[in-house]
């Protein structure tokens, strides 16, 4: 558990929020936030950043591949 | 069913998110437990919102951090206006006490000032009603008059005798007269002119205490005159005449 944290916390430090940040585009990021932070549904997706329900899915699809391929998992 | 697309469709970063309805969800769940390559995948996916998580949280907590370190100097001050706001509390709480303590001590003084003051009043009072009586006394209507003029003993004593025949009581007034020295007391008498007959009526014992120098003395005689001599301790059978301070005539 502690080894996992630690290798969290390595990985995180050696790319840095800012790195990945700068590969992911603000839309992804406003994304994310909404899906996996704040829990939105889609509908409420569509409501704050007004993309239509058929395009989440594979807008976010994009978003999290950006953010593996930046963090390499 | 084929993974490759089912991966592509984006349905398990939705999953992860958990923004399915909850019959895909069900879907997903039961695929997962059938494709071990799909639950990599989530694996994956989970681990890069996780991964995204911490560095935000990271950030987050950067941004908390400078917050705080801005805050400091704030901190400070208000430690210090904590600090000076208790040495404020302390310094008028201590104020306090000490009035407190004055305060107490002060009205054990008024308490015991207050108690000498209406023993003071109460002692007036009755040195007044005293005077008043002795006023009463000497105002009334049956009561004569007999001024004692000093002798040659004491030229400047004088004496007044005001004598009430009714009641047989003479009042004399000693003011005039000084302090017998001593071992020797006043005498007082009164005379019967033809013959000269001295009748002592008595010695006053009280002349240094009585503060009024008035006395009350039994008077039964039809006298003439009244005298007053300086005698030993314990009075004379008759007058000292060298000691006479003294004497006054009764005004027919």
């Amino acid at each position: 558990m502690n080894e996992k944290h630690d290798d969290l916390n390595s990985s995180t430090n050696a790319i840095g929020l800012k790195e990945m940040a700068e590969k992911l585009g603000d839309s992804c990021k406003s994304l994310i936030e909404l899906l996996y932070f704040k829990g939105y549904t889609k509908v409420e997706v569509l409501e704050e950043l007004y993309i239509p329900l058929g395009t989440i899915k594979t807008k976010n699809k994009t978003c999290i591949e950006q953010l593996r391929l930046a963090l390499g998992v | 069913m084929n993974i490759k697309e089912y991966i592509a469709s984006g349905i398990l970063e939705l999953y992860v998110a958990g923004s399915l309805s909850k019959k895909e969800n069900e879907e997903v769940h039961a695929a997962i437990q059938k494709y071990p390559e799909l639950l990599a995948e989530v694996e994956s996916i989970e681990n890069a919102i996780s991964q995204y998580t911490a560095a935000s949280f990271d950030s987050l907590k950067n941004q908390l951090v400078q917050k705080e370190s801005k805050a400091i100097p704030i901190q400070k001050s208000s430690k210090w206006k904590l600090i000076s706001g208790w040495a404020v509390a302390v310094f008028f709480g201590s104020i306090l006490t000490y009035n407190i303590f004055q305060n107490k001590q002060s009205t054990s003084e008024i308490v015991s000032e207050k108690e000498v003051l209406e023993a003071q009043i109460e002692k007036t009072k009755n040195s007044l009603a005293e005077k008043e009586r002795l006023l009463e006394i000497l105002r009334h209507k049956d009561i004569i008059s007999v001024p004692l003029v000093g002798q040659d003993v004491s030229p400047n004593s004088y004496a007044k005798v005001y004598w009430n025949k009714k009641t047989n009581t003479i009042y004399l007034d000693g003011k005039g007269l000084p302090a017998p020295p001593k071992g020797k007391i006043y005498q007082i008498w009164s005379l019967k002119i033809t013959p000269l007959t001295p009748t002592s009526l008595g010695t006053i014992d009280t002349f240094r205490t009585n503060s009024s120098k008035v006395f009350t003395i039994e008077n039964p005689n039809e006298s003439d005159a009244f005298g007053i001599t300086l005698e030993p301790a314990g009075g004379s059978s008759s007058p000292s005449l060298d000691q006479l301070y003294a004497l006054g005539a009764v005004s027919s």
